[in-house]
């Protein structure tokens, strides 16, 4: 503790630690997984309120940040003003964007763009749950792999049961380029969908 | 942190439900207990804890290892409730949670388990009636064992701040209950009922 307690205050503490007991649980941590479960994975970090913490935590740099914003919006917004006076032949057109996660995202696996990846998706279940449908989808830049061989499809779905606690679902994939891909996963269950996704980080290299 | 609580964070912030549940498995107690302090029935206050955890997984993404995840969940947990108070009423049940507490070290009889609910209910009841912006320091200072600092921190606010706060949050305590019935709390909150007579 940091600070200490008057002698008035000490014996006033006692009857509040008193109330430090835990409630009977009853069904909240079930009720909790069904929620959690339900809710979806976490949002990823808006990246406008991410710069904004970073430089709430850094006040000195407040200025010279808005002063160099400033002037690359100037530099930006006068580059367009003459970029638009010029031949419409001489404007390249802008490359494909690469497929990758969105947002500022950790990634759950990496590996070299030179192996295959087995990813393990989990499904947890509270009771067994018969006649299910699992579907994967990988994005462009990542394919599935089997026996060594690049498969051309990029969603699988097949029929299953789910056993009560994890089931555990090893995808073999391997990227074409590093970048960041997420792996989309979901369980049918009558009208019920539950999704895992994974994020998979490819590198360059061997 | 450690590594594998870190190892956790990183796993349900990838959507791992079951790695969020063991990174808050120590949480889920004292979660439960500072909504307590914001709810009049037992299952509003699980109500009010499930939404907590809730934002909290949801809000994972922002966690960047600044500062201690405790802390940070009982910042998120704060303001969850704050929010909660400020956007609608609660929703009040009518059954009232009479089960018996399952920690109490010594088993009491029946009319002592009785004694022991109908104290803490009234000191719930009087935690609630202390202003907001009191409430908290005093719930996270006094009943779960905070620091000073880690108080400043989730309250986020100086440490003379939590200081005044608590000592505010007290002397309403003192007004709602009177002092004297605080000194005759004690025995019964604490264990056994030989231990009032002589402690009075």
């Amino acid at each position: 503790m940091t600070g200490r307690l008057d002698d008035s205050d000490d014996d006033l503490r006692h009857p509040w630690q008193a109330l430090r007991v835990n409630p009977p649980e009853g069904d909240f941590r079930a009720a909790l997984h069904r929620k959690l479960v339900a809710a979806g994975p976490p949002r990823p970090l808006d990246t406008a309120v991410g710069i904004r913490d970073w430089i709430a935590r850094r006040p000195a740099l407040t200025w010279p940040i808005v002063g160099v914003l400033t002037g690359a919006a100037t530099f930006f917004a006068l580059s367009r003003l003459l970029e638009a006076d010029a031949p419409i032949a001489a404007r390249a057109p802008l490359p494909p964007p690469a497929v990758m996660a969105r947002g500022d995202v950790h990634p759950t696996y990496a590996v070299p763009s030179s192996k295959v990846a087995v990813i393990k998706l989990n499904f947890a279940a509270d009771v067994a749950v018969e006649n299910v449908t699992f579907e994967v989808a990988v994005p462009e830049g990542l394919a599935f792999w089997s026996r060594g061989q690049r498969l051309p499809e990029r969603t699988f779905s097949w029929p299953g049961r789910l056993d009560a606690g994890d089931n555990w679902i090893p995808i073999a994939v391997r990227g074409e380029r590093p970048g960041l891909y997420r792996v989309k996963a979901r369980v049918q269950i009558g009208s019920e969908t539950l999704e895992h996704d994974v994020v998979l980080e490819v590198k360059g290299g061997a | 942190m450690d590594g594998d609580s870190n190892q956790l964070i990183r796993r349900a912030q990838s959507g791992d439900v079951r790695a969020f549940e063991q990174l808050v498995e120590t949480h889920i107690p004292q979660v439960r207990r500072f909504a307590r302090a914001f709810a009049h029935h037992e299952q509003d206050a699980d109500d009010l804890a499930q939404e907590a955890f809730i934002k909290i997984y949801l809000s994972l993404g922002s966690y960047r290892f600044q500062s201690a995840f405790s802390t940070w969940v009982f910042s998120v947990t704060r303001n969850c409730f704050l929010d909660s108070l400020k956007s609608r009423s609660r929703r009040e049940k009518t059954v009232e949670a009479v089960s018996a507490s399952t920690d109490v070290p010594i088993a009491p009889s029946a009319d002592q388990l009785i004694e022991l609910q109908e104290n803490h209910s009234r000191l719930w009841s009087a935690i609630q009636k202390i202003p907001l912006e009191y409430r908290t320091a005093l719930v996270l200072f006094d009943i779960e064992g905070l620091s000073y600092d880690e108080v400043a921190v989730v309250e986020n606010v100086a440490l003379g701040t939590v200081r005044s706060r608590l000592s505010r949050a007290r002397a309403h305590l003192r007004a709602l209950l009177g002092r004297e019935n605080l000194r005759n709390q004690e025995p019964t909150s604490v264990v056994s009922p030989t231990e009032r007579g002589n402690s009075r």
